[in-house]
């Protein structure tokens, strides 16, 4: 449901990020998706597709990477691999973690590309 | 062919954002909890009974998120003066940023306790800090006694849980052992206590856990 502001926030970060880099595109972007978002891929992917058009990211590919849950139980320090629908610790059986990984999106690296001089001019005359 | 590695949360500005505004309140010493359900389950009604059985010398202030209208601030704004609505347009949760806008419009030297109440949606507030100290989900029964199973997100970071519209308990069969056998897999450090803002039943409960809150908060 809110794929499509965090694909804003996304590409605002990802143009941040490449501002020291004039002459080139963008055409990869890697994430690593949290599961505790609660982001659907597709819809991520749509949403990507559409922010980006008209900017540096235009055309560019968004590699999406889910991340397992880690949470460490609150009651016991345990860490442990927790499920969307299940943070029940192992050990001691309580449900009173702290969510250490799996619940961020994070962006990873970005591809770019040279801009070729003739490219630029293309891109410009339209 | 250039790769950059960045390593940097998507939510950093609404992270930042929500820090600013939970250093901000509690720099004026204020309590805020952040109220959140689906559409419909109580949370105007229940801070219509919290505010008016607040003890006086603990004033609060509401923000308020909605889609559109002004018509839960005008509710609340019988009780209080200090209510802002925001409104989100097609956003689906409030925001650090609205937040942050929301508490210029206060004046924080009056106040002790914050409620903002988030916009009606079981997903996507979840996924948002606004710099809140307490997160308060609400479940009301004609919802049916699978959503905690099927929003794990909104009620795992839950501080307490609240089961209201228990004046209907009988007429909809709801089994609250259901709920309680999903959330000793999902969390089991916030207490359930069933309320309804209707008959009043367990509201004192509810003040009990507040009034609690609020002084370990002051303690701190
Ligand atoms: N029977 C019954 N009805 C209730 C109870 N609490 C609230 N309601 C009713 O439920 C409806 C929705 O209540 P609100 O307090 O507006 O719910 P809300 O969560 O603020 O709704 P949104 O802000 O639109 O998401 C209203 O008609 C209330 O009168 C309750 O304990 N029992
Ligand atoms: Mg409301
Ligand atoms: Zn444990």
């Amino acid at each position: 449901m809110h794929e499509l502001y965090l694909a804003q926030e996304l590409l605002n970060q990802v143009l941040q990020s490449v501002s020291d880099h004039p002459d080139a595109k963008v055409c990869a972007v890697e994430i690593e998706v949290g599961p505790m978002k609660q982001i659907v891929l597709e819809a991520m992917e749509l949403a990507w597709r559409s922010v980006v058009e008209g900017s540096l990211a235009d055309q560019s590919v968004l590699h999406q990477v889910e991340v397992p849950i880690t949470a460490q139980c609150r009651n016991c320090t345990r860490t442990f691999e927790a499920a969307i629908d299940s943070y029940q610790c192992p050990e001691c059986r309580q449900a009173d973690v702290q969510i250490m990984k799996g619940h961020e999106i994070i962006l990873k690296s970005i591809t770019l590309e040279e801009i070729k001089a003739g490219e630029r001019e293309q891109g410009a005359s339209h | 062919m250039n790769k950059v590695q960045v390593i940097e949360s998507v939510l950093k500005a609404n992270d930042a954002v929500a820090r600013a505004n939970r250093h901000r309140l509690h720099q004026q010493g204020i309590l805020s909890l952040n109220i959140m359900s689906a559409p419909g389950s109580g949370k105007t009604s229940l801070l219509e009974q919290t505010i008016s059985h607040l003890p006086h010398d603990c004033r609060s202030a509401v923000l308020v998120g909605d889609l559109q209208t002004s018509r839960d601030a005008e509710r609340l704004s019988r009780l209080i003066s200090q209510v802002t609505q925001i409104n989100t347009g097609s956003g689906c949760h409030l925001s650090a940023a609205m937040v942050a806008d929301g508490l210029d419009s206060l004046d924080l030297t009056q106040v002790d306790i914050l409620f903002i109440e988030n916009v009606g949606n079981m997903v996507c507030p979840a996924a948002h800090d606004l710099g809140e100290d307490a997160r308060v989900v609400l479940l009301s029964l004609p919802e049916g006694d699978d959503k905690v199973a099927k929003y794990p997100t909104l009620f795992q970071p839950a501080d307490v849980i609240l089961l209201n519209k228990m004046d209907l308990l009988e007429i909809l069969g709801f089994d609250c052992g259901s709920v309680r056998a999903d959330l000793s897999k999902i969390n089991t450090r916030a207490p359930l206590i069933p309320i309804s803002c209707r008959s009043g039943v367990g509201l004192d409960e509810w003040l009990r856990w507040l009034t609690n809150r609020i002084n370990t908060s002051s303690v701190e």
